[in-house]
């Protein structure tokens, strides 16, 4: 039981490191210009076809891939806020809602394209038949892998925010943007960089997350997208502290629910979300 | 008529409203002078209930409505107008006014029938646009109107909920001097037994318009009286009108 | 002041008048029957999709609330007419006014919670609801049938027509309630209600100051909103004899949002206009490959959102006025 209990933890940590990346870009994009994307999932889908693309076709390694993933959905993602986002920075939500959801379709439509809508997958990286075991409990060796990875980027993150030029300007714009831009902060270039940052880390979750989640052209839209907002929404926006949190939180209970309470689904997962955002509407970390 | 007891609001460690006492009797026209974040819209606001003071109450003739909301306030006979044109762009002026109307009649709420039932308020509400120089704008949209017609429709919403107090926050603001007064000039003529209270920076038009003068800094009220009082009053002159006797020189 | 009143007054009238192209346009939504007898249940579901898209509107177009779960009220108007088919009676009239009953309660029951906020939280609590009323729908499967939907019903006419698989009835009811539906729209909108809520989408800050009790509005409109969306759903029990768990979903929330966005929100023949286009395009291209529908919907709400703020009628209106 115990050592159960320790197996869910440790998965739905994991899971949540997935979830963090996944989100961390929106929740800071959204802070910085009230823009509201929900195709930012469909860089986690971008990436996780980019590895899977290097993996079977070329026949690279899974760990190589990876800062490709990273680097092709920062590249995406810098395109699409060059071309079309950035016309609707003063647009109403709904607005930015509506081109976003357009775009996230055209997404699906076309990786179903090229890829069938059939799962994809690639070779195990990490053996899954040799989990660690301590006391009884068994980690997976992925799962191992995730979380110390995870960790590490949120460090890194941490300390891009906290302790650079660049992060301090970056502080300034979630704060006041008009404020920033008075300071002499050049707040687009700002922005493009983090909107590349947050596009190529989502692009990476994708990939890391072919392996725990699976990978088709439509899981995004139905699974990703309302798991991204809730951890952006409940962590509250512009906060990295914020989507840790909401995003640990999120991994663990849904493990748990799926482990203990199957028959409730993602019920559990909603009705805290609702309930957690009646009470404080900014979210748990949020200012406004 | 409107008064207020003891007024504090914070924000953070700014205070923008301290031991504020306030009484405004019928028919007075006050004019609330300051410099700029002295805190004369605050206080506007709080008056309204769309700001919540951190302590002290507020009376409208015999009662309390300090935790009531605005738009009950509205109802008891305390309207205001705002110093940036807050109006509905897509309606056209008589729509706007005919719906301040409905609101102060408490029908509308019934969406089970047509608006053209309702002729008498949109007769009224044209009369008041007619009153304020606006009949021959009143099927335009509101954000087609040239921008002192959008102040005088300010004033006209206001009206429009027959108040006992009307506070104008800076009802000429970006307005020409010459238009502005003609913009005083409209609201001089308004009953004499409604009470004004306007917030403006323009002396010569405070002095010719209002019957007293409240001066506010920093929160506070520094002092209150006749215009020639205030004129006379050796603190006014440091803080306010004395800064802008040496800008002049 | 004679002359003050004729003005003032037919303001109001002539607003309120029907315009030849009205009569036109319902006139056509006849032809079906003569034209296209085979298309007549698409013809059907148009209609159902229009109301539930009317019914979005007066809340998003008129009043300014964005909603990411409508079709809460879609499913719950749904499986309530399917609950008192199977278990009590089939007659599809008295099962309307059961949807109309049990979408009411639950639109009045979240609107208290709903207008109170803006913005982001706004967009992800009506998301949420509806998640949560689709997990919980899907959990419960005794009484909703799961995944598999509400089965085992019949409802076989209504007033004596008989809803058979030429699709007749099935579409004169629904278009019989679609109209009139429209007709209270159109009430409201021109009514001093619906002046207040365009008053509060055009500037929520101003309606306290005017001293309208905004909040106590928007409730009303969601509540009135949510009756029609289960009046929606309801129509589309009763003419197909199933409920399936997607009358919950979030993709049909989505779809009712893009549909009405694509018409023409804040329009009153917007939501019909978008979900005639739309009904059948998707009629069309799933005959090619339903894959690639999305590809086009895609693509069609960029275009919409960069090209045609207003819609499809907000552009024609635009070309009118060029015109001119």
């Amino acid at each position: 039981m115990l050592s159960s209990l320790a197996t869910v933890l440790f998965d739905g940590f994991a899971y949540g490191m997935l979830l963090f990346m996944l989100s961390v870009g929106l929740s800071v994009t959204l802070g910085m210009m009230n823009f509201v994307n929900l195709a930012h999932y469909a860089f986690a889908v971008i990436g996780g076809y980019a590895t899977v693309t290097i993996v079977n076709k070329l026949g690279w390694n899974f760990f190589v891939s990876l800062p490709l993933a990273f680097a092709v959905a920062a590249l995406v993602s810098v395109a699409l806020e060059r071309v079309l986002f950035r016309r609707l920075y003063r647009a109403s939500d709904l607005d930015q809602c509506l081109l976003t959801i357009g775009i996230a379709f055209i997404t699906i439509a076309v990786f179903a394209w090229f890829y069938t809508s059939e799962p994809q997958s690639v070779p195990a990286p990490l053996p899954r038949d040799k989990p660690f075991s301590i006391l009884g409990a068994q980690f997976g060796q992925y799962r191992t892998f995730l979380i110390v990875f995870g960790l590490a980027v949120t460090a890194v993150l941490i300390l891009l925010l906290e302790k650079t030029r660049f992060g301090a300007q970056v502080r300034a714009a979630v704060d006041n943007q008009r404020m920033a831009r008075g300071l002499g902060i050049d707040v687009e270039r700002a922005f493009m960089i983090t909107f590349a940052l947050g596009g190529g880390l989502a692009g990476l979750g994708g990939a890391l997350s072919i392996e725990v989640i699976g990978l088709d052209p439509s899981f995004a839209l139905s699974y990703l997208l309302v798991y991204v907002l809730i951890v952006v929404a409940v962590g509250g926006l512009g906060s990295i502290g914020g989507s840790f949190v909401a995003a640990t939180v999120l991994g663990i209970t849904e493990t748990a629910g799926k482990y203990y309470f199957p028959w409730l689904g993602a019920f559990l997962i909603y009705l805290v979300m609702v309930a957690i955002l009646m009470w404080r509407p900014a979210g748990l970390f949020g200012k406004r | 008529m409107l008064s207020a007891k003891k007024l504090n609001k914070k924000f953070g460690s700014l205070v923008v409203a301290q031991d504020i006492d306030l009484a405004l009797p019928k028919g007075v026209r006050y004019a609330l002078i300051g410099p700029n974040g002295a805190g004369k819209t605050t206080l506007i606001n709080l008056l309204t209930g769309m700001l919540r003071p951190d302590s002290g109450q507020i009376f409208l003739g015999d009662e309390e409505f300090t935790s009531l909301r605005p738009d009950k306030r509205v109802h008891r006979g305390l309207a205001r107008t705002f110093q940036i044109n807050t109006l509905f762009p897509q309606l056209t002026a008589l729509e706007s006014v005919t719906l301040a109307i409905l609101e102060r009649e408490k029908s509308a709420g019934i969406w089970w029938r047509s608006l053209p039932a309702y002729h008498a308020a949109a007769d009224e509400a044209h009369g008041i646009l007619a009153s304020l120089r606006l009949a021959e704008v009143a099927h335009r949209q509101t954000k087609e109107l040239a921008y002192g017609q959008q102040r005088l429709l300010e004033i006209a919403l206001a009206l429009a909920t027959r108040p006992r107090v009307l506070l104008l926050d800076e009802p000429a603001a970006g307005v020409p001097k010459d238009e502005s007064a003609e913009l005083f000039e409209v609201i001089a003529r308004l009953s004499a037994d409604l009470t004004i209270l306007f917030i403006e920076h323009d002396m010569e038009v405070v002095f010719r318009f209002a019957s007293r003068i409240l001066v506010m800094v920093g929160g506070r009220i520094l002092v209150e009286g006749t215009p020639a009082e205030i004129s006379a009053d050796e603190r006014v002159r440091e803080v306010y009108l004395g800064k802008r006797h040496r800008a002049a020189a | 002041m004679a002359n003050a009143s004729s003005i003032a007054g037919t303001h109001f009238q002539s607003k309120v008048r029907w315009h030849p192209l009205e009569y036109a346009f319902w006139a056509c939504t006849l032809l079906p029957f003569v034209l296209a007898p085979n298309y007549l249940s698409l013809a059907s579901q148009i209609a159902i999709t229009a109301l539930f898209a009317l019914s979005l509107d007066l809340i998003l177009g008129y009043a300014g609330i964005v909603s990411l779960g409508h079709a809460a009220f879609f499913g719950v108007g749904a499986y309530s007419a399917g609950l008192l088919a199977k278990h009590y009676w089939a007659e599809p009239l008295s099962g309307l006014l059961a949807a109309a009953v049990a979408a009411g309660i639950a639109g009045y029951a979240l609107s208290h919670v709903v207008v109170r906020f803006r913005h982001l939280a706004l967009i992800m609590l009506t998301m949420g609801f509806g998640l949560l009323l689709h997990e919980a729908a899907n959990s419960a499967s005794a009484l909703t049938g799961g995944a598999d939907g509400l089965q085992g019903f019949k409802v076989p006419a209504v007033l004596g027509f008989r809803f058979d698989m030429f699709g007749r009835a099935a579409y004169a009811y629904a278009l019989v309630l679609l109209f009139l539906c429209f007709l209270v729209c159109r009430r409201i909108i021109h009514s001093p209600f619906g002046l207040a809520l365009r008053g509060i989408r055009e500037n929520a800050t101003r309606m306290p100051a005017i001293g309208a009790p905004s909040l106590a509005h928007l409730r009303k409109a969601y509540t009135i909103a949510a009756v029609m969306a289960g009046l929606a759903g309801a129509a589309l029990t009763h003419t197909t004899s199933t409920v399936s768990l997607e009358t919950l979903s979030f993709g049909r929330s989505a779809d009712v949002l893009v549909i009405l966005i694509l018409g023409g929100a804040g329009r009153l023949y917007g939501g019909i206009i978008g979900a005639i286009i739309y009904m059948v395009a998707r009629d069309q291209f799933s005959g090619i490959n339903p894959q690639y529908w999305y590809f086009w919907i895609g693509l069609l709400l960029v275009a919409v959102v960069m090209f045609l703020p207003n819609g499809v009628l907000g552009g024609l209106s635009a070309l009118r006025k060029k015109a001119q």
